[in-house]
């Protein structure tokens, strides 16, 4: 034996060695290190075999954590944290005692006793494909009471009273579902000139009421009030909507109704709709450029109290492509119809709205919208009098770069033109945030707008977000603003608000809003005698099931 | 007999630096990524770098609401709200719904702040009157409006002083209520012709209303000439305490017509004298 290989045999045996002394007696770990870290949670390289415990709190380097979960060599934590921090871990648990094993059973009892099991009789279970896709859903119902108080000094207050009703997707059996929206509302007081159905104090609204049906690969269709499912630009309808579905989600059919009135909601059988709609969208393998298409689209008569008769056209279009540019199309078309249909007049573009989000890098986001509507709808306003809505161009952009991810810059700007008047007004300025101040718990921004057009001015704002995740939220915010040309002199005005949400229970929670504004009417004291103060405040108790 | 000894110490070697989270989620399954030992079903998956973190009601909505039948969840989703939620405004505000709504109740944040992005700014007592004032379609919830000149939307206003002591029409007042009047009320409102007599958008007399010292208004037509003869300084200016102060100013009487021929209060003109003794 050369020397060579008696020292490569030295090595193998010493490698070898401490190879089977490692695995034997591995050294115990006296840290952990967090692997990843969400918003509320964290999940550790250390497990129940490193003496991890459900409710151990562990202290990290910036924080503590309450531990979770855990298996045998990972736990989740709850806490805030990055991933790479380390922390101690506890010391091991003490070793069982040693226990002998029972010897090993001989071949023959092995065998006979695989041979009886196998001759057992046992119930066979049979795989059920379970139900998926929208049709999964268990549909949801959100219940509201609540009071609203608006308040001017020197003017005094109105109070309304409210119960609100959102149940979407509600299964009723056999596949049909129910949808409801509606609010209910009753003026306790009111102060100052009323436009808005003065005389009606109390109100009743009902945006949805109908049964459904959706099943994939066949028929579809709604019955009731109908705000039809997924047809761009459609009013809400007394009536039906009814297609058939394919299993890839593609849909068609018509709907057809009566139409509400536009203020009261109350069921007219003076006005009515009818068309055809199609609905389609696909995904596409992750490794394409276009990753999700939708397109939608319409085509109706409505006669309504306030437009006449019309015939209208309207396409939607959504895309995903790669996975950082969003976009967005709708576009309508329409015309009157004087004298039935066939004599069309003044046929032309009457809407037209593009939204783009794009995400060129993971810390830049761009946003841009621009919306067109061009048809002026004619509105009662007040007893006798009539304004015409609508026509506006407006437009919107804005730019956020998150260097880190307690710190935001952006730049928001826009631009809003009433096509009627003749009047825009133009912003733009810059936001600073940092949204993890107090790591989850709070974060805090502030902003300056810089304004122009036919009222020209300022806005500066500090505004606070506070949270306990799924328990508490507390958004405050103060603002000043300058406005020149809607008022004798320049006009200042100091605002606070404060909007609060708590979880009372695991349906139940509380919503509170309130809002104040001082107008300094050219004067230097807040609340001098000339000046004027406004204030709102909203209380909701609503139940989410 | 190198190469030999080669293999054995990188057999004795440490085993492979631990790949990062991110490279083991994407090559391989570990079931402890997202399962934990307390049930299969019970899922905590980190949906935040997907580029769509789950905020409020989306926390505990199922997966399959949103990812229907895929079974591996790579299959992509649309991220706009209008993909799962159905529109109400009829597509008026595209799809951009979070800078409206809040993402754990829908229950609208858009508030008089936020309308100072548009072509109307909420001022004065407009930021906090019912948002159905101004409009008015609840079928179709429409917002656009047309940005109008005050007089449009109170005309009422206006014709309500018909037969009171500032008749506007008989004045001969014009409709453009930003020149006199402020947003938080009617009452309060500047006169800015009133300065060239007496000023009143600033200095000690700012904000009083007309009738504090206008003893009558029922006839007034504004002619420029201050010759109203009814403003009433005594009714707040005692006539004893001003004689006293007024001792040593020669041609004093106490007299309201006689105040105003010394005291404008215009800017660089008349005289500002104190306040003392003004009982209000």
């Amino acid at each position: 034996m050369t020397t060579r290989v008696r020292i490569a045999g030295a090595l193998l045996a010493t490698a070898m060695g401490a190879s089977a002394s490692q695995s034997e007696t591995a050294p115990v770990r006296r840290t952990g290190s967090v692997l990843y870290a969400t918003t509320s949670r964290l999940y550790l390289d250390a497990g129940s075999r490193e003496g991890l415990a459900p409710g151990q709190i562990v202290q990290l380097q910036k924080g503590t954590c309450r531990v979770e979960q855990v298996s045998a060599t990972r736990a989740t934590c709850l806490g805030t944290g990055r991933a790479g921090d380390t922390f101690g871990l506890p010391p091991p648990p003490p070793q069982p005692p040693a226990s002998r094993l029972a010897p090993l059973p001989a071949p023959s009892v092995v065998e006979q006793r695989r041979s009886t099991l196998g001759s057992a009789p046992h119930p066979k279970v049979d795989f059920h494909q379970g139900s998926s896709g929208l049709e999964a859903r268990q549909g949801s119902a959100d219940l509201g009471i609540g009071h609203t108080t608006w308040w001017t000094s020197r003017v005094g207050s109105s109070s309304q009273e409210r119960v609100d009703a959102l149940i979407r997707d509600l299964p009723l059996g056999a596949g049909f579902t129910l949808d409801v929206d509606l609010s209910a509302r009753r003026w306790s007081r009111r102060s100052g000139p009323i436009s808005f159905r003065p005389d009606d104090a109390t109100q009743l609204y009902v945006w949805e009421a109908s049964i459904s049906r959706r099943t994939a690969g066949g028929p579809a269709f709604s019955v009731g009030r109908v705000r039809p499912y997924r047809v761009p630009g459609q009013v809400i309808l007394d009536g039906a909507q009814a297609g058939w579905r394919t299993v890839g989600g593609t849909e068609a059919g018509i709907f057809g109704g009566v139409v509400p009135d536009a203020v009261t909601l109350a069921p007219s059988v003076d006005h009515g709709t009818f068309g055809a709609y199609w609905i389609g969208q696909h995904s596409y393998p992750g490794d394409s450029s276009l990753r999700f298409l939708r397109h939608e689209a319409r085509i109706a008569f409505i006669d309504t109290a306030d437009l006449g008769k019309r015939v209208e056209g309207e396409a939607l279009l959504e895309a995903r492509i790669t996975r950082q540019v969003d976009f967005a199309f709708d576009v309508r078309g329409g015309g009157t119809v004087s004298g039935g249909v066939g004599s069309m007049n003044s046929v032309g573009l009457e809407a037209l709205r593009v939204d783009v989000s794009a995400r060129p890098l993971d810390s830049v986001n761009l946003l841009g919208s621009f919306r067109y509507d061009g048809l002026s709808i004619p509105e009662l306003d007040g007893p006798g009098r009539v304004l015409n809505s609508g026509a506006v161009r407006h437009a919107d952009f804005s730019a956020a770069w998150e260097p880190m991810d307690t710190l935001r810059f952006s730049v928001v700007s826009g631009l809003s033109s009433d096509l009627l008047s003749h009047t825009s007004r133009r912003w733009i300025g810059p936001e600073i945030a940092l949204p993890r101040l107090l790591g989850d718990s709070a974060g805090l921004s502030a902003g300056y707008f810089r304004e122009d057009g036919w009222a020209p001015g300022s806005s500066a704002w500090l505004q606070l977000l506070a949270r306990s995740h799924g328990v508490f939220q507390l958004i405050a915010r103060l603002s000043w603003f300058r406005t020149a040309g809607i008022a004798p002199v320049d006009l200042d005005e100091l605002g606070a608000s404060a909007a609060i949400q708590a979880q009372l229970a695991r349906y139940v929670a509380l919503r509170l809003s309130v809002f104040g504004r001082t107008t300094l009417n050219g004067q230097t004291s807040p609340f001098g005698p000339a000046t004027g103060q406004v204030a709102f405040a909203d209380l909701e108790i609503a139940g989410t099931f | 007999m190198s190469v030999l000894l080669l293999l054995i110490a990188a057999a004795a070697a440490p085993g492979p630096a631990p790949r990062s989270p991110a490279m083991r989620a994407s090559m391989d399954t570990r079931c402890e990524t997202c399962h934990s030992v307390g049930g299969w079903t019970k899922v905590t998956f980190d949906h935040s770098k997907t580029g769509f973190p789950l905020e409020g009601r989306h926390v505990s909505t199922s997966c399959r609401a949103c990812h229907g039948s895929s079974q591996d969840f790579t299959e992509p989703v649309a991220t706009s709200c209008a993909a799962c939620h159905r529109d109400v405004h009829l597509g008026e505000f595209g799809n951009r719904c979070s800078s409206c709504h809040d993402p754990s109740s829908w229950a609208s944040r858009f508030g008089p702040d936020a309308h100072r992005l548009t072509n109307f700014p909420l001022t004065g007592r407009h930021a906090a009157i019912p948002c159905e004032e101004c409009h008015l379609n609840q079928r179709d919830r429409r917002f656009t409006r047309s940005t109008v000149d005050c007089y449009t939307c109170h005309q009422a206003d206006y014709a309500r002083t018909v037969g009171t002591a500032i008749d506007h029409l008989r004045a001969g007042f014009g409709t453009d209520c930003r020149s006199c009047h402020f947003p938080t009320r009617f009452k309060g409102a500047t006169f800015p012709a009133h300065n060239a007599c007496f000023q009143i958008t600033g200095g000690p007399h700012a904000g009083i209303s007309c009738l504090d010292c206008h003893s009558s208004l029922a006839s007034f037509t504004p002619t420029g000439t201050c010759t109203t003869n009814t403003a009433d300084c005594m009714r707040c200016h005692a006539c004893s305490r001003e004689t006293t102060s007024h001792a040593n100013v020669g041609g004093f009487q106490c007299k309201n017509r006689k105040c105003y021929e010394c005291h404008t209060f215009t800017p660089g003109a008349g005289v500002a004298p104190s306040r003392a003794g003004v009982r209000r």
